[in-house]
């Protein structure tokens, strides 16, 4: 092949849309390709950290002392009147935070003491008080946060991502997510949707595989692999030049690529590697999905070049367990110290000014109390799906440091000021990536579609 | 390092991305304009006016600005305050002209928006001037059959379909490229018309004689083959959003598979497409449905449904019609029908109001969801279905062990009965016994007069748990259940509707619980018109659809057919032939074949053999450099057809090439092995164990695979398969290293290498080149040229030296085959 044929290639993808840039930028071997932005970028990386479930905001973010009045008596019909839930019934009672809060850092932001590590962050980290959503269902909720739509069948934000600007790595995924167990609308949360699969997230389990069909089949070793795709190279290359149909080539580096993979992706996976002290900072230990091992994971990604990580960590989803030794403080020390080391490594290795972390649930919780399980068994306290107003954190990228944003009512129920719809979010996430999110689009089914519908604004107040 | 190509692509209006494609767009208008050329309102002015305009002066009311419509004649012309938008033959005078042109930010259409280009400038500037004539979108009017129109080589055309590309050729100064190889030709026959590449002895006869009527009864051979059906069955089950689960959080399992046959049934049989239609939008309200007839409803129940606790019933149910009429306007009418769900159409003229009369057909439909009940909202999915016959054996044995069942739940009521005299005074020691279910806990913790008849039947159920007599007939009980379960007849789910009246409203935005304006069933008016006469039912939507007046099913329909054969559609955007879209490539051609279709009696066969048979179908795939370069995307087809293979039959040809595919038809969803653990992914998931196959249904084809949507088979996915969460007219095609990992490394394909490699092997008598040569033919079809022998050999060489023992170096040399782009290409 010949410049003559990467021309060809060039003009064949031409109507083929924004993803064929990779094409470009892989034919070209030209990485600057790859980088189509609207204008100068903030952030290149993003780290989504989804709390699946949907994290308690008034317990952990949004102090509301006021609720210890409601207490086993209804709340006020102005707050709950015209409102759906998923299972707290009419006329219930609030549920007032069992946990202290307290102004951390020069910011002063407000932490309960169930985040420790994050509140001694607390001048890195924005917080968002005033988030809202669309649905307030798990399946629904998470396809909401991660496609701006409550149903099936539209792009991840990672997808758009991917499509919008491009690998950064050549021998490793665009788009990777990892999970330590199901979320409730399945690889939806990380979909392509109607855009090319290639934009599809690419799910890492743990351990030596952690891509489908990684691994050499049995017996074969890595030098056997290399003559197989050596042989299947030279006689696509005769093909190729046979049919002169750019696919071909396409494909060859394609092949080139899967086997630079299978020794870069174990690679990654290895953090046996990395220093005791790293490991022990982010609480790691190889083997296993733990969150703190995702997160040492995620900043391993970063530096290597993927471009979006997403990490879900289950284990949010309170409907009982608010008080100690329930399942809230548990899981907030899961999620607490690994989070803080990430923002701590990511920082120290100069990464942080890189890379949009973003920490949110699919929704909040409600300030009511749900006594009532959702089989209908009475119940340790705990609270039901919110999705008028909750909280999530920002951090690194183009984010204002130390900033806490929006506020709610007595009860940590709707925004009193400055709403940020998940529609905003998206908006203002892609204008750190240096896109116009009205401009990053995808012709389906006759309309243009975008990640923000029709919908999203750019909450510059949130940026640095 | 992700690369994709898709077809069905176009740029972005905004321009960005820039693209070739693009340029070519800016360039025309201006050549077009300085030579003084005629304007085409449907090729140059309407794509303007679609993307720059309607978005606020459409048929949109609610969004239009300064009720200003310029989507038709009438209201560009009016007079508002003394001007108008539009002087016909006077651009200077016509309002439009001076808004698009001005250099004031707050006058300058679009508003907000970057400002039109000189060439769209001059291009409406033309167009005013000589009158401004707006034309009706091509596809709502009727299509009529247009005279083949003269060639260059009239020799070489073989029937119409070929002189209207040719003309096409001619008018670009390109000429058709020369005949495929004949061994090129039958693998593309083979895989266009069932799916299944060829074995070198299937095609011997005809490469031996390679004549046109070999070609020919080729052609009739593979139409018949029940192979088929089930090729053609697959992109009609994406377009029906066929799967064998719910889909969202649960992704319960259903049971609808007799559907996805019946769909193989009618291609084989080919099934004239308006019955086709007939019987699957409402087979249940023909007059005494046969069996069939009613399974053929199963396509509007194959809708996804969120069965989550937390879900409402009402939103449940809404979201299901919605995907009912979206699906049933994308098939039929490549209409984005859906755009009007929540206001009304920006670009194509249909109100919000018709959505909900559209909306109306299926909202009389019967209950589809129930709760799991005792406090759980949970929902499960239910609705109308059908029980299929089955063998006489297992007929019997269902009906002893159902016999067995039942005396055995006698026996457990006669004992119940018998012991419930006990209940009082159990009941009276047990008001702090822990041990027993939660539910009686809580009914027990109560006082007697608050308890409701579910806390009584808890504390009941409680009490008889603790009485063996009870107990141990109740394990029976639930064993006969399993195996009943086991041996009951297959059902499927089918439509119905309420016998009453079901008055439909709008929902306004696109709300439930906003009941906007009442609506009646029917048919948006910019269609062709509704027979009143015809029932207000699924059924008289049907026969709307398939009335010879419709200007878009035939149209739709043929050029789907095209699509899946050339890679591209005549329109490019398959689903969607609204006003906004590409013109046609082919438009004359896109008309006579709607035509033919519908005179033909709406025979598909009778399509695609016309499209196989044709001089066009069988050039070869090697363009020239000219072609190359004047047309990357083969849109004028000036060569034959190459593309990758769908995800199935990539599967398909590479256990046929090893020899291991099984021809096996129909039945429950077959399990091929994949890796362990995915369904254990699925939240809350009631079956969380992938029961993976054994025998022969390891290596059947590709439609036959489980369709779990929260859990889809992972190298179809891969290999851009529909997940089947909606209706998909047409799969992207991408080329990533994760296809190449699933093809190097799935154990499925590595099976395939061995068997493949004992396949050549056993050919004892062969030498080492025939073996090669063999063994390549198996996986793309021709034979090998020297080059490649030779690289085929040194391979095997290289393998042999590396290898301890013969058969090492085979299976590696079958990878090899196995993995090479032609094999998963259609030449």
């Amino acid at each position: 092949m010949g410049l003559e044929l990467h021309r060809r290639a060039f003009l064949r993808a031409g109507a083929a849309g924004l993803g064929s840039i990779a094409l470009q930028s892989l034919l070209a071997a030209d990485d600057s390709a790859a980088a189509a932005p609207h204008f100068a970028p903030r952030a290149r990386h993003v780290i989504l950290l989804h709390m699946l479930g949907g994290p308690s905001q008034v317990d952990l973010l949004d102090p509301k002392p006021a609720l210890a009045q409601f207490e086993g008596k209804p709340m006020p019909d102005s707050i709950l009147k015209g409102k759906q839930f998923a299972f707290v019934p009419n006329g219930a009672g609030a549920l007032a935070s069992p946990y202290k809060f307290a102004k951390h850092g020069e910011s002063g932001a407000w932490f309960s003491e169930l985040t420790p590590h994050l509140a001694e962050r607390a001048d890195d980290l924005t917080v968002v008080r005033s988030m809202q959503t669309d649905e307030f269902n798990h399946g629904a909720g998470e396809l909401f946060l991660h496609t701006g739509f409550g149903r099936l069948g539209r792009p991840t934000f990672g997808s758009w991502v991917s499509y919008g600007l491009g690998s950064l790595s050549d021998s490793l995924p665009t788009y990777v997510v990892m999970a330590n167990g199901p979320n409730a609308c399945g690889n939806s949360a990380w979909g392509n949707g109607f855009l090319a699969s290639v934009h599809q997230g690419v799910k890492f389990r743990s351990g030596e595989e952690p891509v489908h069909y990684l691994s050499n089949p049995g017996g074969v070793d890595r030098d056997r692999q290399g003559l197989v795709i050596g042989g299947v190279s030279a006689l696509n290359r005769l093909a190729l030049e046979r049919y002169e149909d750019p696919e071909i080539a396409t494909r060859i580096a394609q092949y080139e690529m899967a086997f630079q993979l299978q020794a870069s992706g174990p690679e990654l996976m290895r953090i046996e590697n990395e220093p005791q002290h790293v490991l022990e900072a982010y609480g790691a230990e190889p083997g296993g999905a733990s969150y703190a091992n995702m997160c040492l994971l995620a900043r391993r990604m970063v530096e290597r070049g993927v471009r979006f990580v997403q990490i879900m960590l289950r284990g949010w989803d309170h409907h009982t367990g608010i008080y100690l030794p329930g399942a809230l403080p548990r899981s907030c020390r899961i999620m607490d110290r690994p989070t803080g080391a990430l923002i701590d490594d990511l920082k120290q290795r100069g990464l942080l000014d890189d890379t949009l972390i973003i920490w949110t649930g699919e929704f909040g919780r409600t300030p009511m109390v749900q006594a009532i399980s959702p089989q209908g068994f009475t119940q340790d306290p705990g609270r039901d799906h919110h999705k008028d107003g909750f909280s999530l954190i920002l951090a690194g990228g183009g984010i204002r440091q130390g900033l806490t944003y929006g506020a709610t009512d007595d009860f940590g129920f709707q925004p009193t000021e400055n709403p940020v719809h998940v529609h905003d979010l998206h908006a203002t996430a892609l204008h750190l990536l240096g896109v116009d999110h009205t401009k990053l689009t995808f012709k389906h089914q006759g309309r243009d579609f975008r990640l923000t519908d029709v919908h999203g604004r750019v909450v510059e107040e949130l940026l640095a | 390092m992700w690369s994709a190509t898709q077809r069905t692509r176009r740029s972005c209006p905004g321009g960005w991305p820039f693209r070739v494609a693009l340029l070519a767009v800016l360039l025309a208008p201006l050549a077009l304009a300085g030579a003084g050329l005629d304007i085409n309102f449907t090729r140059d002015i309407r794509p303007i006016l679609a993307e720059r305009c309607l978005q606020c002066h459409g048929p949109d009311e609610e969004a239009r600005a300064s009720g200003l419509r310029l989507d038709e004649y009438a209201g560009a012309a009016e007079e508002r305050g003394g001007r108008r938008a539009i002087v016909p033959g006077a651009p200077a005078a016509s309002e439009l002209m001076a808004r698009i042109r001005t250099d004031d930010p707050a006058r300058r259409m679009p508003l907000g928006g970057d400002p039109l280009s000189e060439g769209q400038i001059q291009l409406l500037e033309e167009w005013i001037s000589s009158g401004a004539k707006y034309e009706r979108h091509w596809a709502y009017e009727k299509p009529k059959r247009p005279q083949p129109p003269p060639v260059s080589d009239a020799g070489w055309a073989r029937n119409p379909i070929d002189r209207f590309v040719l003309s096409k050729l001619d008018a670009t100064g390109l000429k058709p490229s020369g005949a495929a190889e004949p061994a090129v030709l039958m693998r593309r026959l083979y895989l266009d018309l069932i799916g299944i590449p060829p074995s070198p002895e299937q095609i011997d006869d005809f490469l031996t004689h390679p004549t046109d009527e070999a070609y020919l009864a080729k052609v009739e051979e593979l139409l018949e083959s029940p192979q088929y059906g089930e090729h053609w069955a697959r992109p009609w089950l994406d377009l029906a959003r066929y799967a064998d689960s719910n889909g969202y959080q649960h992704d319960d399992p259903r049971e609808i598979w007799p559907y996805r046959d019946w769909v193989v049934r009618a291609f084989n049989d080919d099934m004239p497409f308006d019955r086709f239609t007939v019987e699957q939008l409402a087979g249940d309200l023909l007059e005494a449905p046969s069996l069939d007839q009613l399974v053929a409803t199963g396509f509007n129940r194959n809708s996804p449904m969120n069965g989550s606790g937390g879900s409402k019933i009402d939103e449940v149910r809404n979201a299901m019609l919605v995907d009912r009429v979206n699906t049933t306007a994308t098939v039929w009418l490549g209409t984005t029908l859906g755009c009007a769900q929540c206001h009304t159409h920006k670009y194509d003229p249909f109100t919000i109001e018709e959505y909900y009369r559209f909306y109306a057909y299926f909202d009389r439909g019967v209950d589809e969801t129930v709760l799991h009940g005792g406090g759980n909202t949970r929902k499960y999915y239910v609705g109308a279905k059908v029980e299929l016959p089955v063998p006489k054996g297992r007929r019997s044995r269902y009906a002893a062990v159902k016999a067995q069942h039942e005396y055995v739940k006698m026996l457990i009521n006669q004992a119940e009965f018998a012991a419930v005299a006990d209940l009082p005074t159990w009941v009276e020691r047990q008001a702090t016994n822990r041990d027993l279910h939660p539910n009686a806990v809580r009914a027990l913790a109560k006082p007697m007069e608050e308890r409701t008849e579910s806390d009584n039947n808890a504390i009941r159920n409680a009490f008889l748990e603790t009485r063996p007599e009870v107990a141990e007939p109740r394990k029976e009980l639930e064993k006969l259940a399993r195996r009943m379960k086991a041996l009951a007849p297959p059902t499927t789910l089918i439509m119905a509707d309420k016998p009453g009246p079901v008055q439909s409203f709008v929902l306004e935005r696109g709300q439930i619980g906003t009941h906007g304006k009442a609506v009646e069933p029917g048919t948006p008016a910019a269609l062709h018109t509704l027979d009143p006469d015809l029932p207000r039912s699924r059924l008289g939507l049907a026969q709307w659809i398939t009335s010879p007046e419709n200007p878009l099913t035939a149209r739709v329909t043929v050029n789907r057919i095209w699509a899946e054969v050339f890679g591209r559609g005549i329109v490019a955007s398959v689903e969607d032939f609204g006003r906004q879209v590409e013109t046609p490539t082919h438009p004359e051609l896109l008309d006579w074949l709607a035509v033919e279709f519908v005179d033909g009696g709406w025979s598909i066969k009778n399509i695609v053999r016309l499209i196989v048979t044709t001089a066009t179908y069988r050039q070869s795939s090697r363009g020239s450099p000219a072609v190359l370069e004047r047309d990357p995307d083969n849109t004028l087809l000036a060569v034959g057809p190459r593309f990758r293979l769908p995800a199935e039959a990539i599967r398909d040809a590479v256990l046929a090439a090893s020899g291991l595919l099984s021809l096996k038809m129909g039945g429950p969803p077959v399990h091929p092995p994949q890796p362990d653990g995915l369904w254990k992914e699925i939240s809350t998931a009631t079956d969380p164990d992938y029961p993976t196959s054994e025998g022969e249904d390891r290596h059947r084809r590709g439609i036959y695979t489980v369709r779990r949507r929260g859990a889809p088979y992972p190298s179809f996915t891969t290999f851009d398969a529909s997940t089947r969460q909606d209706c998909v007219a047409m799969r992207a095609r991408t080329n990533s290293p994760l296809q190449a990992l699933t093809l190097l490394n799935d154990p499925v394909y590595v099976e395939a290498a061995d068997a493949l490699a004992k396949l050549v092997m056993d050919r004892t008598a062969a030498s080492d080149r025939d073996r090669l040569a063999y063994a390549f033919r198996r996986a793309v079809t021709r034979a090998p040229s020297a080059a490649e022998l030779r690289e085929l050999a040194r391979l095997l060489d290289q393998f042999r030296e590396t290898s301890d023992h013969e058969a090492e170096a085979w299976v590696s040399l079958a990878r090899v085959l196995l993995n090479l782009d032609e094999t998963i290409t259609k030449g």
